[in-house]
């Protein structure tokens, strides 16, 4: 603390002077210098590890990260009005002391780069508004022998160098395995741009850490909220005598991230989040409150509620689309008494298909990533189910690789759904074009949600909050079915394949994404509708050399995209590739598949044995790896993509005048509470048939059940090297 | 050593690796004028070049990427575009940014870049610009081709009386380059013009583009004008000149302390340079600065020790000076790589890229290069084999030509001994690596995080099969490097075996190099370069289960080329089978006329991979 004080007194006291005298740069360097590096604590003073720690790359002995914040208020002259900008001064030191064991450490720690200096003032009449940033550098090595090297900073280099920024780079002189390095960056920094300072941490890094400490100071015009989740310290506040308010976390060793394989880091590792708000200055009120946020779905819906009814014109563009997307889906029945007549969810459908065709495909663009913003989509949406009397809700939730609902703070941290109260309740996530009517996508399935906005019937809207947990897709509606025509060529060199694939629910997406073309769009969602076909038309007609050359682009991507997945499969490079089709887009609905076929040869199968041949039969179901050694015991839960099977049902002729043996080894079963394993082999005359299931019954495993997901994998893995003999007769 | 703006050229395909040159545009005609002039103004004799592309898109919405490299020595001015008739936006400008290559830490490359799109077929663009180089001494390397396929171009290269200069053509063979020479009153104008050429390209085993395309290198050598410059006449004023940016070093006592500290254990003059070159490989970092005239000046000595990192400049200095020290005579020497085709017939800047130490002993030279992080010190890695070293000898040079080491230097040997254990295979290892198998393999070994080091070596000998587990039982010290890398382990290779009723089916190969061998073929324009001469040794013995004979095996491979040798085959001795191959690529560089040659030499080599052993009772 008292460190921190004294920093404080530095800093403060230089902080106006910072920004009008550039020359002043070295003589606050070298007074923070002074500052930081004199009575180390915390682990800042340790030169060694513990002999457990020896073999890792390198320890973090201690890291500090420190902000402090103060924010004041101005009037600016405006030319028909003056304004209350806030200016905030924020000073951010982070401060690391690590012991490097190798050279991939030393690598690791042999140069820095960073943004030396921001300047985005600008001027509006008499007014200059502050939007600037400086950063300052120390480093030190301390050698084996406790003798220590005061690394010269003024050896960067620049690699931008203009008045607005500099961006600078160090290569950290004198380093060699076994020293120490002590480095620190203060970031000061200055801007009335109404920016964003609140901060998501997760406390473990690449390294081993042995102390840290988060210490954040805020002035009384901050109300603060932070919340810390997984094991992480809480924060001490304490208070001075000005009012300025410190929280500060500190703990000691954390194990390095060693793998991210089906890991949710914000549900694995403890992290914090801060969040400073500069308080209504402007009534005079400042609500000191400090408090832990624990899901604050109430600040949520009030701000939702708030953008929802607003008259904002990007609001209201999405309110008119949504309008018109109704409008569609209604003259696409014969007539009014048709409509009428239909049921809730097939007018929802087609309004749904008409938005996402009509907002989510552009013919100009390459991309199809859209830029919709999710939460007014699903307002906008909303807005139009009620005005006729479509029963539905909104329901919030975050991602499940995002914090949980309970820790939840803000608005960016959850996503809108629309749950429409059908015959059969159904889903809409309006975000991108492939997700389809009633499709949950992955990252939402199984996470606890909230309903904030309910419109039951005629009687109105109400706003009731209440928790629903967002449905998990069984397994059987995430389905890889892959058929497969294999032939022996005559030279025995390879082998020929007819590949079919069919892939359902969340299965088809990413495939989807480069397999499809605009066209396949059009073809599906808005063809044969005269309101999209004249807007297809009169895009196509307006831009025609754009879209041409796009959707021939598309093409060409997608017969490279047919080769990658072939090789990516097979571990080996496809040759003779040909009738590459994508014949079921899987754009419709949740039971539609996308299906696409194509024919290729490939070598690495086949092993000639004296007169007769060995089929490397287990590869034909893909490459899949067993699980490392280092990967057999694990403390994290399992958050896999979803639950889902992979099919492999696969006919191989067998060459005139070979027999087969081995067919016993392709009987395979493998069955546990996560999953299971089951292979068949037949042979009806020439004809070998080869049928295996691959499936994973949930999305989620708890890390107790690992090993029977390992058994799973590795049951696959070993099938993988299974062979036939095809024995010459 | 400095890389010039013309030879980024070079390494231009990193940068644009995103924006890989659309084929469907291509350049009707490429004009560049180049012209020695001098500047009254500034007094300085410059090097002027105008050029002026004119691009056409055979199909709409083609993307076109600008990128031109320039330094503090040239710059780029008049930049311009106009697009199908549209001149470009007055207040339009290329973006402009330092070129940053994971090689180089910091130099003062520069590069202005633009895209455009060209949105109809038959669009039409045209891309002028000026280059002015302020010294003639760094301008040098002319390229017809260019990233898109050209139609014609023209190069008029205008000298004056005043200005001596030779033209060397590089790889005109198979172009149709027509060449004028006029000799007017005051001056010469030499063209080149020609129709026809492909775009570059980067192919794979390849070294560089001035081994394959038709290029131009302009040698300055004096001026006796409106100034008076002398440039490089010939080799011995570049000598002179690289000789003139030496600096004398500032602080003796310390280097001295230094190597004093390292050779306190030497017992003779050998172990002293032994000691001080691997202390300079363990403890110096190689991080390269070359901006400005440190492009070509070699940092103090002192400065390298006190911040345990450099450049090759650098590191050679630290190297000479240390050993100097101590009363050894070592020199600085410049050379280029095998990165260049050039050698120092042509005195140029473009002719060397490195710097190294050699020991005079005996009256002859030792070579070292510290940059080589893992090789011992008598190896020598291939980039520096069979080229001419420029060797400081006080006021005059020594011209040394490097000899070709042979590929027995890089020997990478492994020895198994295997018995069958129902359906697996269990037995002993040992591998030997040397040279610059060994560095190679370290190079990737020592950048791995100490925990993962283990793991990362059981993989490499697994050749990453789950199935194939080892353990480690001995090994050398990884961290010597003046020694062969050695290690033995156990294996206990699960599912090696395949089995029907008498019948075992093994493969013995496990690591099948070269099995598929990645060259294009069509229309390829460069000659095949191996990184190095490979030299692939391996012998497997497996003991036969008793009641077993060998039924079959593949047939002998026997390929002995002038260039590569591919042997392998299985013989049968008692009660053991043994697997012996032997791959060695003794010429690095292949003509790619050899190259269907060599293309069905390595399918036969892959048929041989795809043939088990069988054994039966």
């Amino acid at each position: 603390m008292i460190k921190k004080l004294v920093l404080s007194l530095v800093l403060i006291l230089t902080f106006n002077h910072l920004f009008s005298q550039q020359s002043d740069y070295k003589q606050i360097a070298e007074s923070l210098k002074e500052t930081i590096w004199k009575n180390p604590q915390n682990g800042f003073e340790l030169r060694t590890t513990s002999p457990d720690l020896k073999s890792e790359s390198a320890v973090i002995l201690s890291r500090s990260y420190e902000t402090e914040a103060t924010s004041k208020r101005k009037v600016k002259y405006m030319i028909l009005s003056a304004a209350v900008t806030a200016q905030i001064n924020q000073i951010t030191t982070y401060h690391e002391r690590t012991l490097l064991n190798d050279k991939a450490a030393v690598e690791d720690y042999s140069s820095l780069k960073y943004r030396k200096k921001l300047d985005n003032n600008s001027s509006f009449m008499f007014n200059k508004i502050y939007d600037e940033a400086t950063n300052y550098l120390g480093v030190k090595i301390i050698k084996p022998d406790g003798k220590e090297i005061l690394v010269n900073t003024s050896e960067e280099v620049l690699l931008k160098n203009k008045s607005s920024e500099e961006k600078g780079k160090l290569a950290i002189s004198g380093l060699s395995v076994g020293d120490i390095i002590d480095f620190y960056i203060c970031y000061v920094e200055k801007t009335e741009l109404g920016k964003s300072f609140s901060e998501v941490e997760i406390l473990n890094n690449e390294y081993y850490t042995m102390n840290y400490s988060y210490t954040y100071t805020f002035s009384d015009k901050f109300d603060v909220s932070y919340s810390n989740a997984n094991n992480c310290p809480d924060f001490i506040r304490t208070i001075d005598d000005d009012g300025n308010n410190t929280y500060s976390l500190k703990g000691k060793n954390l194990e390095k991230i060693n793998s991210n394989w089906w890991v949710s880091s914000y549900r694995t590792y403890p992290y914090f989040e801060i969040i400073p708000l500069q308080s209504n200055a402007v009534n005079g009120k400042i609500n000191k409150i400090m408090s832990k946020a624990t899901g604050d779905i109430e600040s949520i819906k009030t701000q939702a509620y708030k953008i929802f009814k607003s008259d904002a014109l990007t609001y209201n563009t999405y309110i008119t689309k949504a309008l018109y997307s109704f409008g569609d889906a209604q003259s696409s029945f014969k007539n009014n008494k048709e409509f009428k007549a239909a049921p809730v969810d097939t007018i929802v459908k087609r309004m749904y298909d008409k938005w996402r065709y009509d907002n989510l495909i552009d013919l100009k663009e390459r991309s199809s990533e859209t830029s919709a913003i999710n939460s007014n989509s699903a307002y906008s949406f909303s807005f139009v189910l009620e005005k006729n009397n479509i029963p539905h809700e909104i329901i919030i939730t975050p991602s499940r690789y995002w914090k949980p609902l309970n820790e939840i703070s803000n608005y960016s941290d959850v996503s809108f759904l629309i749950k429409i109260n059908g015959a059969v309740p159904t889903y809409l996530y309006l975000k991108d074009p492939y997700t389809v009517y009633n499709e949950i996508p992955v990252y939402f399935q199984g996470e606890n949600a909230y309903s904030i906005f309910q419109f039951k019937d005629e009687k109105g809207f109400l706003s009731k909050n209440y928790p629903i947990v967002i449905p998990v897709v069984d397994e059987k509606l995430n389905v890889i079915q892959e058929n497969l025509s294999v032939s022996i060529l005559p030279d025995f060199k390879k082998i020929k394949i007819n590949r079919v694939v069919e892939e359902s629910g969340s299965m088809k997406i990413e495939d989807q994404k480069f397999l499809l073309t605009k066209l396949d769009f059009f073809n599906k969602l808005g063809k044969g509708q005269s309101d999209l076909d004249t807007r297809f038309k009169n895009q196509y007609k307006i831009n025609k050399p754009k879209v041409t050359a796009i959707l021939s682009d598309e093409e060409t991507d997608k017969t490279a995209y047919f080769k990658s997945l072939i090789e990516s499969q097979y571990d080996t490079k496809p040759e003779q590739i040909s009738n590459t089709i994508v014949s079921g887009t899987g754009l419709n609905n949740n039971d539609e598949k996308l299906i696409f076929s194509s024919t290729f040869q490939l070598n690495d199968f086949i092993q000639k044995a004296g007169n007769n041949y060995l089929l490397n039969i287990g590869k034909l179901i893909g490459t899949i790896s067993a699980v490392k050694e280092q990967e057999l015991n694990r403390k994290f839960d399992v958050y896999m993509p979803s639950a889902r099977v992979f099919n492999y049902f696969i006919n191989i002729t067998v060459p005139d005048g070979y027999n087969v043996k081995g067919l016993e080894n392709l009987q395979k079963e493998m069955i546990n509470q996560t999953g299971d394993f089951k292979s068949k082999a037949t042979l009806k005359g020439k004809i070998l048939t080869l049928e295996v299931t691959r499936s994973y019954h949930h999305n989620f495993e708890k890390a107790t059940d690992w090993p029977k997901i390992v058994s799973l994998i590795n049951t696959a893995y070993e099938f993988t090297g299974q062979k036939i003999l095809l024995e010459k007769i | 050593m400095k890389y010039l703006y013309n030879l980024f050229i070079l390494s231009f395909f990193s940068f644009n690796a995103l924006a890989q040159a659309d084929s469907n545009i291509y350049i009707n005609k490429a004009i560049k004028n180049i012209e020695i002039v001098y500047n009254s103004k500034s007094k300085k004799i410059e090097v002027i070049e105008n050029v002026n592309l004119s691009y056409q898109s055979s199909q709409p919405n083609s993307n076109y990427s600008f990128n031109e490299f320039y330094d503090d020595k040239t710059k780029i001015e008049d930049l311009k575009y106009n697009l199908d008739k549209k001149i470009n936006p007055s207040i339009w400008k290329a973006e402009d940014s330092y070129y940053q290559s994971n090689d180089i830490f910091y130099s003062d490359a520069r590069v202005k870049y633009f895209d455009l799109n060209l949105p109809k077929q038959g669009s039409e663009l045209n891309v002028s610009y000026k280059r002015i180089t302020d010294d003639p001494r760094y301008f040098g390397v002319i390229y017809f081709s260019e990233n898109y396929k050209v139609n014609s171009f023209t190069v008029k290269i205008t000298i004056p009386n005043w200005f001596i200069a030779d033209i060397k053509e590089f790889n005109f063979d198979g172009y149709n380059i027509n060449k004028t020479q006029e000799k007017l009153k005051d001056k010469t104008v030499i063209t080149y013009s020609g129709e026809g050429l492909s775009a570059l390209k980067n192919e794979s085993f390849t070294r560089g583009l001035s081994y394959t395309y038709p290029h131009l290198l302009f040698l300055s050598k004096t001026a006796e004008g409106p100034i008076t410059e002398t440039y490089f006449p010939n080799l011995n004023q570049q000598f002179k000149w690289y000789k003139s940016l030496l600096l004398p070093e500032t602080d003796l006592d310390i280097i001295k302390n230094k190597a004093l500290e390292i050779t306190s254990k030497a017992l003779n003059e050998q172990d002293k340079i032994d000691l001080i070159y691997y202390w300079i490989q363990d403890n110096i970092r190689y991080i390269a600065f070359e901006n400005g005239i440190a492009g070509f000046r070699p940092a103090f000595a002192s400065e390298v020790l006190n911040k345990k990192y450099g450049d090759c400049k650098g590191m050679a200095n630290l190297a000479c000076q240390m050993l100097k020290s101590i009363d050894i005579d070592a020199r600085l020497c410049w050379l280029g790589t095998n990165h260049l085709n050039y050698d120092y017939s042509t005195p140029c800047l473009f002719v060397d890229n490195h710097m190294i130490c050699a020991v005079i002993k005996n009256g002859k030279p030792f070579i070292l290069d510290p940059t080589e992080t893992y090789l011992s010190i008598n190896e020598n890695a291939e980039r520096i084999q069979n080229r001419e070293i420029l060797i400081d000898n006080g006021d005059s040079y020594i011209l040394f030509k490097n000899p070709q080491r042979d590929y027995k230097q890089n020997l990478i040997h492994i020895n198994t001994s295997l018995i069958i254990n129902d359906l697996s295979l269990i037995g002993d290892g040992r591998y030997l690596m040397m040279g610059e198998s060994k560095s190679g393999f370290l190079n990737g070994y020592n950048s791995l995080k100490t925990n993962k080091m283990t793991e990362a070596l059981e993989n490499y000998v697994s050749n990453n099969d789950d199935n194939y587990k080892i353990k480690i039982n001995k090994q050398s010290n990884f961290s010597n490097y003046s020694k062969n890398l050695d290690f033995d382990y156990n294996i206990n290779y699960k599912n090696a075996i395949t089995k029907f009723d008498n019948e075992i089916y093994i493969d013995l190969d496990h690591n099948k190099e070269f099995k598929s061998l990645d060259i294009e073929q069509d229309k390829r324009k460069a000659d095949i370069f191996f990184p190095y001469k490979y030299n692939i040794q391996h012998i497997t013995k497996l003991q036969i289960p008793e009641g077993y004979s060998l039924k079959s095996k593949p047939a002998d491979l026997d390929i002995d080329q002038s260039d590569y040798k591919l042997k392998a085959n299985y013989i049968a001795n008692g009660n053991e089978i043994i697997y012996q191959k032997e791959i060695i690529i003794k010429n690095c560089r292949i003509d790619k006329t050899k190259l269907a040659q060599l293309v069905k030499d390595f399918n036969a080599l892959n048929q041989f991979y795809q043939e088990t052993i069988t054994l039966s009772k």
